[in-house]
């Protein structure tokens, strides 16, 4: 040991840089390979999921609704349901729907205030404030619009001014005005009876005098443009109340809708908040443009509280107080996360408010730390840029979904380090459905051609095992690494099945009939027949016969002396007009006394299972072939009247008639 | 003297005709087997077309099967939505074009273990000792050239006889003939030796012929041996078509009346009693093939009609009828005075048997005593019998509703069916070969009953009948003396001393070897099965097929279990035995229907085994795993193989050792089953030393036979194993992957 220590040593630094630089490439090379098999992996998922992340018991943090519902579930309280939901969706039809409108909201307008205002608010605190809101004519207006005739170039349209209101303009937050104006639209008037050209019904609202947001500018335009600009200063929102299946979407909660001018009337029926459940996150469609978020952030919005009510309000109501609507950020950032991640140990860290947990991810190679990433507190898989939520969800994420590699968790007093090295003892192979594997090209087991049967490899178990607790400890070094987890938990028909003859595959379809499992297969029928016909010295009718009886015996497998009966009809069922359409009766006659000789049948039964024939042959056309086969026979022996063979071998009972 | 002058006489004729002779023989020789090898060239060119034709059927119905099938593969011209991003093969045509095509990837196929050719069975088949090798295992030309020895001493086995390796000087009895005809015809186109061959066909046409053919093939005997074959040969082939021992179809015209046994001989001859086949598959040795017993009738027999069955019925004779009641009181007669007898006998049995309850302990001494007792009854039928024949006559009842009506006895008034009509009177009095020969294969089972006589041969009617048998006058005896060979065992025999005299037994051959025989029927007249019947000497029950009493001693009696015969309980079960339909009966296990079985101890016999699938083993090579799930004890399939003497296990062992891949089974001390040509599933299970099933040999109905069982109980789609190591018999046979194991 030590002379070789010395050699190390006595390394020139520069072999020592070389090899280093060669280390590093080889741990490049080992850890590319499954970077970009998980990369890879990572964008099918994405863009195909196979399973939802929140399913998995260790990612409850992904998941968004409770169960709660489920525990008090009942079969027969279904109906109950049912009927409930009916109602309430019955319920806003015979009511009315009354608006609040909390306020107008222009951000453009604010900062303007904002830099007018700062002494003033310093002055009389809270006190000036709630004054402070100007006020802005607020149209309701139901648009009612029509089917369109093919002349028409728009659908016409027919608009029911519902009432006016004031409606302040940037109320603040902290101190809103104590009442809000409310307009209430009777549900009748949503009846499309009358006319049943009305498509759909939409509700308008027209701001009249909206302020100009640029307020700078406001005094240098000549007094022309400012007129002008009044009459444009119109904007209006637009809210779909019944589509064109007079279905409502709407339910009692707070909206926001941004104001537009009116040369371009969109509607946006965005930022919906439940009210009453929580407030709960709803998560926003992004993709859709963030361009239309953005109209939220600048431009002019309008919000209000939508209520079904049964009695109409007018006037001026108490101001509810305002909900938390603020559906931006925490919302956006769960199962749409952008990938952030960049490589195997670039991680781009994304502020998180409440754990302040450092990850440190370290990778080994032949047991030598070669690279360390920045500590950061991202809980996002690096591989599949996934949120887990927690520290154990991310480990118990890593270990189960990259077995390429190898994790380790080492607790440190202020960070988390995860070393990974490459798995030695990685499986790749294949442990889904067996028959995919031979079904070409592969996916085939996906294609569209039509049901086809499979093996079942799962099974639907209603289990619930009993789950340890979950703790940091499984992900610590293991004491001794032993692979007691290399056994096989599955059960059941996970392989690929070949015929026992041919060796092919069994396709699942063919899984249920036992092949090669017969009593008398082709070739042992074959061999029967031909051992029969190898003999010399046995005529061709018994050979016929022996054969017929040797089929019937081999299909049917009698055991015992006690079916012989049993297997002697079944046999003249079978076969008995074959018997006597091929000539064989007196054949058939002697193999029975050879049964009756050999004690399996007794005469009685020699007997009755003759007339059993008998009744066949009456049945049959073959009498005829019978008589001509007879005819035949005496033609022939009266041919060859005494033919020399009776001499040589007289019967032994010839001599019996001297004796009587 | 006379052989000395022969022998000079034929050297001289040698010397003579040597040269152009030999050259003759030679040239016809070379002739004829060049014929034979175009002819056999031609054959094997019709079978190989004959096999492509029927390969190509198979295949065009597998093509459609496939088609059917939905799982094939469409590969669609047109490129897949992803195209742009596939793998694309190029490549420029030589004005210039290139082309390209999205590569597509085909899995690759994981290759699957060896296998070699094995024919599906499902019952046991016996083969003969091959005496010849028939080829030099090929396993690979390393081995061939590096252990030469092996091949060697394998061929040394079978005494140096290698198939297809005859010398030259082939010659046999066909090819023989055919020479020696050659050869007459053909001395006449020599001119050159005309008048030499004249002066010796004078004398012996042929004796040249034959001198000369001794001398080209001298192992094929002296020109008298051959000359004398030739006329053998050459005689049958002129008399008749047929071998003189072949009886003529007794359904074709040219039927003969021969004698009852010639009649029934091949029937006789080839059918085995066992399996209720002709020429069957397993029981080939003479030994285990026993012939009818003439002794036994199986009852109920059919008494004489009481009724005419028409206009010309033998009983409408004068003082006929008569005659036939004098008979038949006569024996009702004899029944009655053999029931009171046997009640006597009865009587004195119950209380012989408590006094030997009494002793119980000296049992060895009964059958003696018995004995004593068997003499004196004479000609009744095991009171045993009585159980099987009540079944019977159910049986018969059920299918024929006619014989219900006539106590048992179907009447004469069927509507039977004749061919009598259909031809003038006069010629139906003509006794043909065939209905000779028909009338007495029938005297036997229906005896003086010529009605039903009458009625089976259709061509007869009942008068002519009677009269040919009283020309005939086949003088069977009414009544045989129905003595039985063997003297009945004591009847009534309690059953539970019955359990225990198994039990007994079953214990003597555990403490003694472990040794096995396989069961040959015994043959012994007038002898009880005492130590000189073969049975008893195996240690194996007297069976069925034996010719000894249904009352012997040795016979093995069944169970009375209502239950399934799954527990020791079942003195089957206990006895390493299936239940056998014709003893047991209270556990359904006669019955044909197996759904209406109780008894679970009828698995092998009745072949329940369970559905197997085959796959490459997680061990090695392939395995078989179980598709449905099975019982601790349940019956997972038959160990089924080719039947062959332990003399030619040895021989193929040999060879199966170098393969390293053995199907070889212990069966008892005379066989062994080799599943590796002909077998089933179970064949490809593996060996472990922690196995999930056992094999167990049972006498099945006479024959043993491998049950493989579970072990304890297996899930679907587990792998089979057992331990090759403790065989049934507890014999250590050589396992190739068994070695394997043992180094891991």
């Amino acid at each position: 040991m030590p002379p070789k220590k010395r050699d190390k040593d006595s390394d020139s630094a520069a072999k020592s840089v070389q090899m280093d630089q060669m280390n590093h490439e080889l741990f490049l090379q080992a850890f590319e390979k499954p970077t970009q098999i998980y990369r890879f992996l990572k964008t099918r998922s994405q863009l195909s999921p196979i399973f939802l992340p929140r399913t998995l018991s260790y990612m409850r943090s992904r998941m968004s609704r409770t169960h709660k519902a489920r525990k008090e579930f009942k079969v027969n309280g279904i109906l109950a349901q049912v009927v409930a939901r009916k109602k309430k969706e019955a319920a806003p039809m015979a009511d009315f729907m009354t608006i609040t409108f909390l306020g107008v909201y222009d951000k453009k307008l604010e900062p303007a205030r904002c830099f007018r205002t700062p002494d003033q608010q310093d002055e009389n605190n809270a006190a000036s404030a709630p004054a402070a809101p100007e006020l802005i004519k607020l149209e309701t207006i139901l648009h009612k619009v029509c089917h369109k005739k093919r002349k028409d170039v728009t659908s016409p349209g027919l608009q029911v001014v519902l009432g006016e209101s004031q409606v302040p303009l940037n109320p603040s937050e902290e101190h809103p005005p104590p009442q809000a104006p409310t307009v209430s639209i009777p549900t009748e008037s949503f009846t499309r009876a009358s006319s049943n050209m009305v498509k759909s019904f939409n509700l308008m609202l027209k701001a009249l005098d909206m302020p100009q947001p640029n307020n700078d500018t406001e005094n240098a335009e000549p007094a022309a443009k400012r007129r002008r600009r009044e009459d444009a200063n119109v904007y209006t929102a637009e809210l779909l109340l019944f589509d064109k299946n007079n279905h409502c979407n709407l339910v009692a909660g707070d909206y926001e809708l941004s104001l537009k001018k009116l040369e371009a009337p969109v509607r946006i029926p965005k930022g919906r908040v439940n009210t009453w459940d929580k407030a709960m996150e709803v998560p926003v469609e992004l993709n859709k443009g963030s361009g239309q978020l953005e109209l939220f952030r600048t431009g002019p919005v309008i919000k209000f509280r939508l209520n079904w009510a049964s009695e109409p309000s007018s006037g001026m109501v108490e101001r509810p107080r305002m909900l938390e609507a603020s559906p931006s950020e925490s919302t956006t950032d769960k199962e749409n996360s952008t990938p952030s991640a960049d490589g195997q140990n670039n991680v781009v860290a994304k502020k998180k408010e409440a754990q302040k947990m450092h990850i440190v991810y370290q990778f080994l190679y032949n047991n030598n730390s070669r690279q360390q990433t920045e500590a950061c507190d991202d809980l996002h898989c690096p591989w599949c840029s996934l949120h887990c939520g927690n520290l154990y969800a991310l480990l118990k994420h890593l270990k189960l979904n990259h077995p390429r590699f190898c994790f380790t968790y080492v607790p440190l007093p202020d960070v988390a380090r995860i070393d990974i090295c490459i798995n030695e003892c990685f499986d790749g192979s294949y442990a889904g459905n067996a028959i995919d594997m031979i079904a070409q090209p592969p996916g085939l087991a996906f294609s569209r051609d039509g049901p086809v049967r499979r093996t079942c490899i799962t099974n639907v178990l209603v289990c619930r095992p009993k789950r340890p607790t979950p703790s940091m400890a499984e992900f610590l070094e293991p004491d001794d690494p032993d692979f007691e987890n290399q056994r096989s938990y599955t059960t059941g028909h996970n392989r690929l099945y070949h015929h026992t003859t041919t060796c092919l595959p069994i396709f699942p379809k063919e899984m249920d009939e036992d092949s090669e499992g017969e009593n008398d297969p082709p070739w042992l029928q074959k061999k029967t027949m031909m051992m029969i016909d190898e003999f010399t010295d046995v005529n061709e009718g018994e050979k016929e016969l022996m054969k017929m009886w040797n089929l019937h015996v081999m299909k049917h497998g009698y055991v015992g002396d006690c079916q012989i009966p049993l297997a002697v009809e079944m046999f003249i069922e079978a076969k008995g007009e074959e018997v006597l359409a091929k000539n064989l009766y007196r054949n058939f006659v002697v193999h029975m006394s050879s049964l009756f000789d050999f004690g399996l049948i007794s005469a009685v039964g020699v007997y009755t299972s003759l007339q059993k024939l008998h009744e066949l042959a009456n049945r049959q056309e073959c009498k005829m072939e019978l008589a001509s086969c007879w005819k035949a026979q005496r033609d022939h022996w009266h041919a060859c009247q005494k033919p020399p063979v009776l001499s040589p071998n007289p019967p032994t009972t010839t001599a019996a008639p001297e004796k009587n | 003297m006379e052989k000395d002058t022969k022998n000079r006489k034929s050297i001289d004729d040698k010397n003579k005709v040597s040269i152009e002779w030999k050259k003759k023989v030679k040239s016809e020789y070379m002739r004829l087997r060049q014929i034979k090898r175009h002819k056999r060239a031609d054959e094997i060119k019709v079978a190989w077309n004959e096999n492509r034709k029927r390969m190509a059927e198979t295949l065009q119905e597998e093509e459609k099967h496939w088609q059917e099938r939905k799982v094939l593969w469409h590969c669609s011209s047109e490129p897949p939505l992803h195209h742009s991003v596939m793998k694309k093969a190029e490549i420029t045509t030589s004005d210039g074009e290139p082309q390209s095509k999205p590569i597509r990837m085909i899995n690759a196929v994981t290759p699957i273990p060896t296998m070699y050719t094995w024919a599906p069975i499902q019952q046991n088949f016996m083969v003969e000792d091959e005496t010849v090798l028939h080829n030099i295992p090929y396993m690979g030309d390393e081995i061939l050239e590096q252990d030469g020895a092996f091949i060697e001493e394998l061929i040394k086995n079978y005494d140096g006889k290698v198939h297809g390796d005859e010398s030259s000087g082939f010659i046999d009895d066909e090819l023989f003939v055919e020479l020696v005809d050659a050869l007459l015809a053909a001395p006449v186109e020599d001119p050159k030796k005309d008048p030499k061959s004249k002066t010796e066909k004078a004398p012996d046409p042929f004796i040249g012929i034959f001198q000369a053919i001794s001398a080209v093939f001298p192992d094929k005997g002296s020109p008298e041996e051959l000359k004398d074959k030739y006329f053998e040969l050459t005689d049958r082939s002129h008399l008749s078509t047929l071998p003189p021992e072949c009886t003529p179809n007794i359904d074709g015209p040219k039927a003969q009346s021969v004698p009852r046994e010639q009649t029934m001989h091949s029937f006789h001859t080839l059918f085995c009693r066992r399996c209720f086949k002709y020429d069957c598959f397993l029981h080939r040795l003479q030994a285990s093939h026993p012939g009818p017993s003439s002794q036994k009738r199986k009852g109920p027999d059919l008494k004489p009609f009481a009724e005419p069955c028409g206009t010309s019925c033998y009983m409408n004779l004068d003082g006929m009828k008569e005659k036939l009641v004098a008979e038949k009181a006569n024996e009702e007669a004899e029944e009655k005075e053999k029931n009171e007898k046997e009640k006597e006998k009865e009587k004195e049995k119950q209380e012989q048997e408590k006094a030997a309850n009494g002793e119980e302990k000296d049992d060895k001494m009964k059958p003696s005593k018995v004995r004593k007792h068997g003499s004196l009854d004479s000609g009744n039928e095991a009171s045993s019998e009585d159980s099987n024949d009540s079944m019977k006559t159910k049986e018969l009842k059920r299918c024929n509703s006619k014989t219900e009506a006539g106590k048992e006895q179907p009447s004469s008034n069927s509507s039977c069916f004749s061919l009598i009509g259909s031809v003038a009177p006069e010629d139906h009095i003509e006794w043909t070969g065939a209905d000779q020969s028909l009338f007495r294969a029938l005297q036997k089972v229906f005896l003086n009953n010529f009605c039903a006589i009458a009625q089976t041969m259709i061509t007869k009617t009942c008068l002519q009948v009677y009269e040919f048998a009283q020309k005939e006058a086949a003088d069977i005896p009414s009544e045989e003396s129905l003595k039985d060979h063997t003297p009945p065992r004591k009847k009534k025999k309690k059953h539970r001393l019955w359990s225990m005299h198994c039990r007994k037994i079953q214990l003597k051959k555990d403490s003694s070897s472990n040794h096995v025989y396989n069961f040959v029927p015994c043959d012994h007249p007038n002898q009880p099965c005492d130590q000189n019947c073969p049975c008893v000497g195996a240690q194996n029950f007297c069976e069925k097929f034996c010719q000894c009493s249904s009352d012997c001693q040795n016979r093995f009696p069944g169970c009375r279990c209502k239950a399934q015969c799954n527990t020791k309980q079942c003195p089957c079960y206990l006895a390493v035995r299936e239940c056998d339909p014709d003893l047991c009966q209270m556990c359904g296990a006669d019955q044909f229907d197996t759904t209406k079985i109780t008894c679970r101890n009828v698995s092998v016999q009745r072949g329940q085994h369970k559905h197997l699938l085959m796959a490459p083993s997680d061990v090695a090579g392939w395995g078989i795993f179980l598709k449905e799930s099975a019982q601790k004890n349940e019956f997972i399939s038959e160990y089924c193989g080719e039947i062959i003497s332990q003399d030619e296990a040895d021989r193929r062992g040999k060879v199966y050792d170098k393969y390293m891949c053995s199907f070889l089974f212990n069966l008892n001390n005379d066989f062994v089953v080799d599943a590796t040509r002909k077998g089933n599933k179970i064949r490809f299970a593996n060996h472990s030393i922690n196995p999930n099933c056992y094999a167990k040999v049972m006498m099945v109905n006479g024959d043993h036979r491998i049950g493989i069982f579970a072990k304890r109980a297996i899930l679907p789609g587990e792998e089979l194993f057992f331990d090759y190591r403790y065989g049934p018999t507890e014999q250590l046979k050589f396992v190739g992957i068994e070695r394997e194991m043992e180094f891991l």
